[in-house]
């Protein structure tokens, strides 16, 4: 038998081409997984958990290119490779926490870092403001108010709102995230909820949190949209969470 | 054969390689993340970690590939023609690259660190990296939609951002360029454009890319950039589920305090560029136009971010100085701005 078929795997390791080889093919495999995790994150749906539906393409098309990056790089087989172990070791453990984190929306509890009051982005926020009232979303019914003519026409409108829920000062406000960018921008859109029932007292209304669909009609209270709750009805929180 | 001999010849055989690849992918991607449970400020905080880095991505990515042209078609001898040696005239012009090679801040490191292995000086890079981010198309616009109501907040921008970008461009070619940088791994420091000899030149084997070479570079990069995003990504991650933006905004009581609190915002939130004036413009309300211009320069120039990434270039002492210089010149402008009554 020939001493080459003899050697050892670690002999096999520590020759230098053989290092190249099995760093080149590390390389392909966390390409491939990078391009791959964004591309399943946008097959499940999942994308817009993070970014806006603007940045929802460009994401899509560095996912396939990274894809068809690793197959060529796989074919091709570079012999000068400049990254090192380290940055290789660093963007696997990377991939891997993408990998397992779960793709929730921002929590209730992060209202206390993002709030900073009522106001919000008004431009280009009313291309979303048409057809039935009950389709408007809590950003729509904030941004409408922002003017006399959106408060005079929709004063005492029918509306179905889905947020969750959270309290403030003895009042009851039905949130989304809105995300301008990605989820790094997100700022709570926030619209008073109260039931329309006088004996029905706010502490009836579901926990801090929890997703629900409010339907009822909106008045004008000090300037601001308040939504006299007939039901309010716990649901399964949409996808995606955020308005944009 | 031996049995160990058998596997080395399969990795020997490429198409192998790719399938192991493949169903190694194919294993790892099914995991049902969705039944991990995690602490709800954990969770909060890799979900701005995650949001970072997938948004973050088509833009080092389109950094790269714009680097990779660079590399393959703008030669040190391009540049030496059309950059003039004359510091005056030069630092100008670089600052209006931005308007042909728009990339936001994530993406215009990988062309910086081109275009000094090309034979651009490091403090012309410098003065690239602060304005392109801010005098780019995407982000003219944006700026313009958002602020279209309060009249000369464009051109401030604009103005502000360039003549910082500038004036601390020239500031660091005063200073010396070849302490600026460090670990440009792919190739070194050209000497073409600065005619300082102690940089070393680009060996013109590794200038004259094709290929396959050139993919090596492109992975090489961003690899490298998609490393050090994730260290921007964590701080972000960490600082904006722990501290309260209703903390800092509770301290801007006064012009002054205003725009140093926005400066501090700029630096928490790490905004891309691109669309920073829409967050921006939530805060209109509430605070003066000249601190709204503070996070609009200051942001793109300096955030958690573009310090991570800047790290992989140049030293911590230029880190620091950058940081200072950059936050002198947006709080000294947009003080005078405020002053006198620009906006």
């Amino acid at each position: 038998m020939s001493t080459k078929t003899h050697r050892t795997l670690t002999q096999w390791l520590k020759e230098p081409h053989n290092q190249i080889r099995i760093k080149s093919l590390v390389i392909a495999g966390l390409l491939l997984a990078l391009g791959g995790y964004l591309f399943e994150l946008y097959i499940r749906g999942q994308l817009l958990q993070y970014v806006h539906p603007v940045i929802q393409p460009l994401v899509l098309t560095a996912a396939v290119a990274m894809i068809i990056a690793s197959v060529i790089w796989i074919i091709i087989r570079p012999d000068h490779i400049h990254a090192t172990w380290t940055q290789i070791a660093a963007v696997g453990a990377l991939i891997g926490v993408l990998i397992i984190v779960p793709a929730r929306p921002l929590s209730v509890g992060i209202l206390q870092q993002r709030s900073v009051g009522d106001t919000v982005p008004i431009i280009s926020r009313s291309t979303t403001i048409r057809g039935s009232t009950e389709n408007f979303t809590v950003l729509d019914w904030v941004v409408t108010w922002e003017s006399d003519l959106g408060q005079r026409r929709y004063a005492g409108a029918p509306a179905r709102v889905i947020g969750f829920i959270n309290r403030r000062d003895g009042e009851v406000f039905l949130t989304r995230f809105l995300i301008t960018c990605c989820v790094v921008d997100a700022q709570p859109v926030q619209m008073r909820v109260s039931p329309v029932d006088p004996n029905d007292s706010v502490q009836n209304i579901p926990a801090d949190g929890v997703w629900v669909e409010a339907r009822g009609t909106v008045q004008d209270r000090d300037g601001k949209p308040v939504l006299q709750a007939v039901t309010i009805r716990q649901i399964d929180e949409p996808n995606p969470a955020y308005v944009y | 054969m031996s049995e160990n001999h058998a596997v080395f010849e399969v990795f020997r055989r490429r198409w192998y390689a790719l399938a192991a690849a493949l169903v190694l992918v194919l294993i790892v991607l099914p995991i049902n993340r969705d039944a991990v449970q995690l602490p709800a400020k954990l969770q909060d905080g890799l979900t701005i970690f995650t949001g970072v880095i997938v948004e973050a991505l088509p833009f080092i990515a389109l950094g790269v590939v714009i680097s990779a042209l660079i590399r393959r078609f703008i030669t040190p001898e391009i540049l030496t023609k059309y950059i003039p040696k004359n510091s005056l005239i030069s630092f100008p012009m670089v600052g209006l690259l931005g308007l042909a090679l728009p990339v936001c801040e994530c993406g215009n490191l990988p062309v910086a660190r081109q275009l000094i292995r090309q034979g651009m000086r490091p403090s012309q890079a410098i003065t690239f990296l602060l304005s392109a981010p801010i005098i780019n198309p995407t982000v003219i616009i944006s700026t313009l939609a958002a602020f279209y109501w309060i009249p000369g907040m464009l051109w401030a921008r604009l103005g502000l951002g360039f003549a910082i970008a500038v004036s601390i461009g020239w500031i660091f070619a005063w200073l010396g360029d070849h302490h600026l940088t460090q670990r440009l791994s792919v190739a070194p420091i050209a000497e073409v454009a600065t005619g300082d000899s102690s940089i070393k030149s680009i060996p013109m084997e590794e200038n004259h890319v094709h290929g396959h070479a050139n993919l090596a570079g492109m992975v090489d990069e961003l690899l490298e950039m998609v490393s050090t995003i994730s260290i921007g990504g964590i701080i972000a991650g960490i600082v904006q589920v722990t501290v309260p933006r209703s903390t800092l905004l509770g301290l801007a009581d006064s012009p002054v305090t205003a725009i140093l609190v926005m400066m501090g915002l700029a630096l928490i939130v790490s905004l891309c560029s691109n669309v920073d004036a829409f967050f921006a413009l939530s805060f209109a309300g509430t605070f003066s136009s000249a601190s709204l211009l503070a996070f609009l320069v200051f942001g793109p120039m300096i955030d958690f971010r573009a310090l991570a990434l800047f790290s992989r270039s140049f030293t911590p002492k230029v880190l620091v100085l950058l940081t200072l210089f950059v936050a002198q010149g947006v709080f000294i402008g947009a003080i005078w701005i405020h002053y006198t009554g620009i906006l």
